[in-house]
């Protein structure tokens, strides 16, 4: 009996990447992300050290931090290996100032510096290893996705401004996740605009070039 | 693009759009057969026919009335309150042509006014999944219009599938479902 299974993970032949431009899905993204360094605190004895592609990590002593890949930090968890120190930029005060700079810039479309893939380090640590935030992981969610819908809101906005005469817009500190979602949409507004000046291009040379032959 | 691209769907039929022609001589070899019209008589030919004649001055081609004058003016004043697939699903990258053809700057420049309008529509609306009139609205885009609202759609909802881990997620495909259905009834 035929059982249809689609995945909507945008894998190599789905419409999406053939069509429209999403180069990335989101989930190779979060593999991406996942070499980031993150600090562990090993609860296991390993003296020797470990050469990957990414860099040598260890040896691991327990309770001494040391930091590994986020994706090696996760596997630690899930075997209660380890525990994860979330990042500086992910605790409850940083976080917060986080949240108030954005709100303060709403009105002028500052993004505020984020580490690059700010969303998807978040939503693993969140996910993986809640109780490293020491029961304030509510306040941090909460927290994120405000910024999250701030930052959306701002990108929106800029994208509004984009017209023929001013084909730019500004994203600085733009986070990779962002510019993920934003990718197809925004590459084809631009294409569409940069084919309408062309042909205007193209017409006034035509009309210069018969003007000369006049 | 005065030339469209050899193999693509979207060019070939872009250039079947009609257009009056006049004719300016009387052909009498080759395509004589098909196209027998006295010189000053009127006829529609498509978008790739016309151009290749317009070149060597057989005939002078014209703006069709759905790039005409007065509906560019009527887009003017509200580009998106109008069906731009019914006058012509490919209106933009037609209207390029057209605009190259007749030597018309102003029709091209109407329709960069018009697309800026048109795109803060897309941009509002391609979010919002609950939009029960979203069916209606993307009838009335033109194909390419339609390619910016559909990128932008599925790549949102793609990204909040991931945020929801739903993206790993094996589904039945909805035809499977159906079948399922009718079995359980009979």
């Amino acid at each position: 009996r035929g059982e249809g299974c689609r995945m909507g993970d945008g894998g190599p032949l789905s419409a999406m990447r053939l069509d429209e431009g999403m180069k990335l899905s989101a989930s190779e993204l979060e593999f991406y992300a996942e070499d980031e360094l993150v600090e562990v605190v090993p609860r296991f004895e390993f003296n020797d050290e470990v050469c990957m592609m990414g860099g040598n990590f260890g040896p691991f002593q327990p309770f001494i931090p040391t930091k590994v890949p986020l994706w090696l930090a996760i596997q630690l968890v899930q075997r209660k290996l380890a525990t994860v120190q979330p990042p500086d930029w992910l605790m409850v005060d940083e976080i917060y100032e986080l949240y108030e700079k954005e709100n303060s810039t709403r009105d002028r479309q500052l993004l505020q510096k984020v580490p690059f893939h700010y969303r998807e380090i978040a939503t693993l640590i969140l996910r993986h290893c809640p109780e490293a935030f020491a029961g304030r992981e509510g306040k941090v969610r909460v927290l994120l996705k405000d910024i999250e819908d701030l930052r959306e809101a701002k990108l929106q906005t800029s994208l509004r401004e984009l017209n023929d005469d001013h084909p730019v817009i500004n994203i600085s500190n733009i986070g990779a996740m962002e510019m993920n979602k934003m990718r197809p949409f925004l590459i084809n507004a631009l294409h569409q605009f940069r084919d309408l000046k062309r042909g205007e291009e193209a017409v006034t040379q035509g009309s210069q070039a018969l003007q000369a032959q006049d | 693009m005065p030339v469209g691209d050899y193999y693509s769907l979207d060019s070939i039929l872009r250039e079947e759009t009609p257009v009056p022609v006049e004719f300016q001589v009387r052909l009498t070899k080759g395509l004589a057969n098909i196209l027998d019209a006295p010189a000053g008589e009127v006829k529609e030919l498509p978008l790739w026919l016309a151009r290749a004649l317009d070149s060597k001055d057989y005939v002078y081609a014209r703006v069709p009335r759905t790039h005409s004058k007065p509906t560019l003016a009527a887009l003017k004043v509200d580009a998106s309150k109008h069906s731009l697939s019914k006058l012509n699903p490919y209106y933009y990258e037609a209207g390029i042509d057209l605009s190259i053809m007749t030597n018309d700057a102003e029709l091209v420049q109407a329709l960069m006014i018009s697309f800026a309008r048109r795109y803060k529509d897309i941009l509002e609306r391609y979010d919002h999944t609950e939009d029960k009139n979203a069916g209606t609205f993307i009838k009335t885009l033109t194909s390419e219009e339609r390619r910016l609202y559909v990128s932008g759609q599925r790549s949102s909802v793609h990204h909040s599938k991931w945020k929801r881990r739903m993206l790993e997620h094996i589904e039945h495909a909805p035809i499977t479902q159906m079948s399922n259905k009718k079995l359980k009834t009979s």
